[in-house]
């Protein structure tokens, strides 16, 4: 069970490392209509 | 190459030629009558099926104004985040009354349907043929032996010991000259089979590495539960597919919600709310023990199941935002490629790090639980009247020992015991 919590705990840790990156991110365009047909 | 073979073939014949060889091949696996001819559909299948993910997403992201397209990947993406949940439920359902065959079988009336669909309302827009121009063979090759040589790496690493086999070692070498090759290949060719360019656009980057990291946590996951659920608290297949359910639910019920909030909310602020309250439940999951009962799974599956829809569709809408709809083929399809390598890394991680930590843990509790050991001997006496070996001769299975112990101890005092029982039986 205590490799199960230790990977658990690697991939919330995964998931925490990403925070920086999403601000890093250009803000989407709210408008500009892309009509393909 | 789903991006190519549209602006070569028209992405509407390519459509529906995925979608006809799937249902095919589908029926055709149903019918199997040896497991080769199952391989060799499944490989046709598997061949046709990998288009449709990158083709349907282009098709409706070009399809919507921005202001829209929020809600349209919500739609999408509720098939690619439940259908991995319900499937295994669906198909043990299936196995159980009816037959393996209907797996298969199944597909084929929701592949006909796709196919008339496709024929009335799927139209080429005009800019894609346009591009059609030299195939390029070299391209196409460096992509086949760089991905089919990693895929079959991670497959295999683990079971050959990764590096210390000669196999593996010459995977990651043709692996590293296939991707290596295709990049310095595809940034010089004319007519590039795939277009390195979307690069540029920094959120198209950063997301790309994001999803990819998406598809390692959410794939490395959903191989741990289920392996969690039956090998250690000895749940059957479906007892663990319906506690996993709630995971699949919470993301079909948040889904449409989290599209209608991506036009009026910025989407990086719902993509942090998404990574918090995963990592959340994952440590929420991490502090559990064996001696957890079903019904504790199902808030912190319901978590992470909201989380992935607050990020698999403000992540697609923010990493799609600045491509230019000529491209958008070619994106998606590295988009869609990278989530599924990271969840092969994913996969193959995740199993060797079971297996290195199990042995790490194993050392670290034979040091020091022992006979001589008079704090160890304390904890056995106090795991009171529960006989491990008696256990062990009437339930061989060390899951159920594992489960049996964990009605007695804390998790803690769990391993000291069970680590006790094989040193006080020996």
């Amino acid at each position: 069970m205590l490799v199960y919590n230790d990977v658990f705990r690697f991939l919330a840790l995964t998931f925490v490392a990403m925070l920086p990156l999403l601000f890093l991110m250009r803000k989407p365009k709210k408008g500009g209509a892309v009509m393909a047909h | 190459m789903t991006g190519w073979l549209a602006s070569t073939f028209g992405r509407k014949r390519l459509l529906m030629l995925s979608v006809t060889g799937f249902t095919t091949a589908s029926f055709f696996c149903g019918l199997a009558p040896s497991l080769p001819f199952l391989i060799l559909f499944r490989i046709i299948q598997g061949a046709c099926g990998g288009g449709l993910q990158p083709l349907s997403q282009a098709i409706l992201l070009e399809s919507f104004p921005a202001e829209k397209r929020g809600q349209a990947m919500a739609f999408w993406a509720l098939g690619i985040v439940v259908a991995p949940m319900l499937g295994p439920v669906a198909g043990g359902w299936l196995t159980d009354n009816y037959s393996w065959r209907w797996v298969f079988y199944i597909n084929v009336p929701i592949g006909v349907l796709a196919m008339f669909l496709t024929q009335a309302f799927i139209f080429d827009p005009p800019y894609l043929r346009k591009e059609s121009k030299g195939i390029d063979y070299w391209g196409i090759g460096l992509l086949l032996l760089g991905i089919g040589s990693l895929q079959i790496m991670l497959d295999k690493g683990q079971e050959d010991d990764w590096f210390s086999s000669h196999f593996i070692v010459t995977l990651a070498v043709l692996a590293i000259i296939g991707l290596g090759g295709l990049i310095i290949r595809e940034l010089k060719a004319e007519h590039p089979i795939i277009h390195l360019s979307v690069f540029r656009y920094r959120s198209y980057a950063i997301g790309t590495f994001i999803m990819t990291v998406v598809g390692f946590v959410l794939y490395g996951s959903t191989v741990l539960l289920p392996l969690l659920m039956q090998e250690l608290l000895g749940y059957t297949a479906t007892h663990a597919g319906v506690t996993n359910l709630p995971r699949g639910m919470a993301s079909f019920l948040f889904m449409p919600l989290v599209g209608y909030l991506t036009g009026k909310v910025d989407a990086r602020k719902l993509l942090a709310a998404g990574f918090l309250a995963t990592a959340f439940a994952m440590y929420w999951i991490s502090n559990f023990s064996l001696g957890v009962a079903s019904s504790n799974f199902w808030l912190p599956l319901t978590v992470p199941g909201a989380g992935l829809g607050l990020i698999f569709v403000p992540l697609t809408t923010v990493t799609k935002d600045p491509i230019p709809r000529e491209r958008m083929g070619n994106a998606t399809s590295i988009f869609n490629l990278m989530r599924n390598i990271g969840a092969s890394v994913g996969i193959a991680m995740v199993e060797t790090m079971q297996v290195r930590k199990s042995q790490l843990h194993i050392n670290i509790l034979g040091e020091h639980v022992n006979p001589a050991n008079p704090l160890a001997r304390q904890t056995w006496m106090g795991c009171g009247a529960f006989s491990c070996h008696k256990a062990r001769t009437q339930q061989p299975r060390p899951g159920r020992l594992m489960a049996r112990c964990g009605e007695w101890c804390s998790s803690r005092r769990l391993c000291s015991s069970i680590t006790m029982c094989s040193v006080f039986s020996r």
